[in-house]
């Protein structure tokens, strides 16, 4: 692995490493350790404009680069990225936290949006009719548009910007990607690895920073769409701003995700899903687990089960091989899980494991909570029902599946939900009526691959079309339709 | 100690293979010419290219959705004594290269069950499973 070593980190504008000007930057942390590991630049409006300029004229000559041949540089990146695999996940590891399994886990996921991209010699095909009147046929192009850019988040830093960027520069668009700002390195290695390869210039951008990039991407006439991951608060106002500026956008919000466990579920087999979902990333992901429903006569082994599980949990420093859960990703987030856990037991809801004051040997500085269970929660406290983003397993119980999906409906977000049980009807059931983007049959985390959408529902997700697949192919280009007579 | 994760339970592998590679470097270079020392250098090469399959299979096979808790796998019950240090003769080299095998035969077949979820990981397991097998067929042959 490389040394990281505390320095202001640079965007990569126009194939050119390129510091940034502003005196005004934010410390990056090894969330392991509390250690000063880099700087993130709150890039200005006139760098950032420079990043749009310069992808906006490489756009002409990249939109008319043979399909194939972007797809080449697509599997370069590609090849090379697995070259660079270890050096990859423990740079996230560092920045981020999470177990050192989970950032395979990410950086695997990586790699294979850039596979699904390599299809796009076959995703981007229009389609045609003949004859649509005496002489006259009629097609469909699926083109690219200009420039588009995405504003990532700081809990899947490695993986989020390529549901995206593959995609919009296979089918011909140039890009920009706004990492987070508590977690850069991965997309400077990246970006590192993917200057080696030689993506022409212009093509593929980063700038780092704050409100005032994102605002100047957002304004710019030369833009045509965003993609967010991160907040439901921060989506809505930039989808209102994409939205007055004419930009398509794409918007990954918040979650508060429902674990439904039937009393004819298998638990053997579903405890170690369950718990991996509530803990895994440390409960930093947007398909965590986030309460977890216990239908009727399941209620008491289930408990007896989650408890017995959670106290195995390994936490520790994710570099570590065998930790099973990291820190939280900064000590905002820490403090954040902290104040949700004292405000369940505020509300009344009984902390069968506390998580607090978690010691870690050799780490007193690391943001750990430990695995936390809350039992006797009640639908209408806030643990139940906003977005915690950390280990915390709050327990409701219900009497049946309605009461469960009633529950469920009643929360505002529809990111991800899954039900345990041996019923393929109940299954059957669940996946019909839930509103959720992403619906687990005996599944802890409906985590789509490249392929498939990565969807959302309610406040999860605004917006129509997701990233993945054949869904970011259709975001990223227009269908043209040519109708054509010759005489 | 127990081999709690997926990636826990392949660095185990991975340490036992590089002690495996330790191991025959070691006791064939001790061996004059003989049949033993064939087998221990073909074992030491096999050892040495099961090192990168296994580092291939952790790299492409790591899928976060399935990376459940592993356990009832335990470190100490697997790790073999490949000391050589006291100057062991060939009689000694091959009841310690059998032992090893043993080991890691015993290892492959237990976690290949335990990372099943993990279908290419299992069937990569299972093949060094049975290759360690006729390993110690061919060590006893001698």
């Amino acid at each position: 692995m490389r040394t990281l070593t505390v320095e202001v980190v640079k965007n990569y504008i126009n194939g050119r490493w390129v510091e940034s000007k502003t005196k005004e930057t934010r410390d990056v942390f090894n969330p392991a350790t509390g250690e000063l590991i880099a700087k993130t630049p709150m890039s200005t409006a006139e760098e950032t404009i420079k990043a749009i300029e310069a992808a906006k004229t490489a756009f002409r000559r990249w939109r008319a680069t043979p399909v194939f041949t972007r797809v080449r540089y697509l599997n370069r990146i590609r090849d090379a990225f697995e070259d660079n695999f270890e050096d990859l996940c423990r740079i996230l590891t560092t920045e981020q936290g999470k177990a050192i399994d989970e950032a395979r886990g990410e950086y695997r996921r990586t790699i294979e949006n850039l596979e699904c991209a390599t299809a796009i010699p076959s995703l981007q095909m229009g389609y045609n009719t003949e004859d649509i009147a005496a002489g006259i046929d009629e097609m469909v192009i699926k083109q690219p548009l200009g420039v588009f850019f995405c504003v990532a988040p700081f809990n899947f830093p490695g993986m989020v910007p390529t549901w995206f960027w593959p995609f919009a520069v296979g089918v011909g668009n140039t890009y920009i990607v706004k990492p987070s700002e508590q977690v850069p390195l991965s997309q400077v290695r990246q970006f590192e690895i993917i200057d080696e390869v030689g993506l022409p210039k212009g093509v593929l951008n980063m700038v780092h920073g704050g409100p005032e990039a994102v605002n100047a991407l957002l304004e710019s006439p030369d833009t045509i769409g965003m993609s967010f991951v991160g907040s439901t608060h921060v989506g809505k106002l930039l989808y209102k701003k994409a939205g007055e500026h004419g930009k398509r956008a794409q918007v990954q919000g918040g979650a508060k995700n429902f674990l439904t466990v039937m009393p004819d579920a298998d638990l053997e087999r579903s405890v170690p899903a369950i718990i991996t979902s509530f803990y895994g990333c440390t409960g930093q992901r947007c398909l965590a687990g986030g309460v977890l429903l216990a239908v009727g006569d399941i209620y008491e082994p289930l408990k007896e089960a989650i408890i017995e599980a959670s106290k195995a949990y390994t936490v520790g420093n994710g570099l570590e091989e065998g930790v099973q859960m990291g820190p939280l990703a900064s000590k905002r987030g820490m403090d954040t899980v902290l104040s949700y856990i004292k405000k369940g037991v505020d509300e009344g809801a009984e902390l069968l494991l506390d998580g607090r004051g978690i010691k870690v040997e050799g780490h007193p500085n690391g943001y750990f909570v430990g695995p936390t269970v809350f039992d006797k929660v009640k639908p209408s406290m806030a643990i139940a029902q906003e977005e915690i983003f950390g280990p915390v397993i709050s327990i409701v119980h219900v009497k049946d599946l309605d009461e469960a999906i009633d529950i469920i409906h009643a929360n505002r977000y529809g990111n991800a939900s899954s039900v345990f049980t041996s019923s393929g009807g109940t299954a059957r059931e669940y996946q019909y009526r839930v509103k959720a983007g992403n619906i687990g049959i005996n599944i802890g985390v409906a985590a789509p691959i490249a392929t498939f959408p990565f969807s959302g529902m309610k406040d999860s997700f605004l917006g129509d079309l997701h990233g993945q697949g054949r869904d970011a192919v259709d975001f990223f280009t227009e269908n043209k339709v040519v109708i054509t007579r010759w005489f | 100690m127990e081999l709690g994760t997926f990636g826990a339970v392949l660095k185990f592998a991975m340490d036992l293979e590089e002690q495996a590679v330790s191991f025959y470097e070691a006791a064939q270079a001790s061996l004059v010419n003989s049949k033993t020392r064939e087998q221990f250098t073909s074992l030491m090469e096999r050892s040495q290219k099961r090192l990168k399959t296994l580092e291939r299979v952790r790299r492409e096979n790591t899928t976060e959705m399935i990376l459940e808790p592993i356990g009832g796998l335990d470190q100490e019950t697997y790790t073999p004594d490949t000391d050589t240090s006291s100057g062991l003769d060939e009689k000694a080299l091959l009841s310690m290269a059998i032992s090893l095998e043993k080991k890691l035969q015993n290892f492959y077949t237990d976690a290949s069950v335990k990372v099943e979820f993990l279908i290419e990981a299992a069937y990569a397991l299972e093949a060094m499973a049975e290759d360690s097998e006729e390993a110690v067929e061919e060590l006893s042959s001698i």
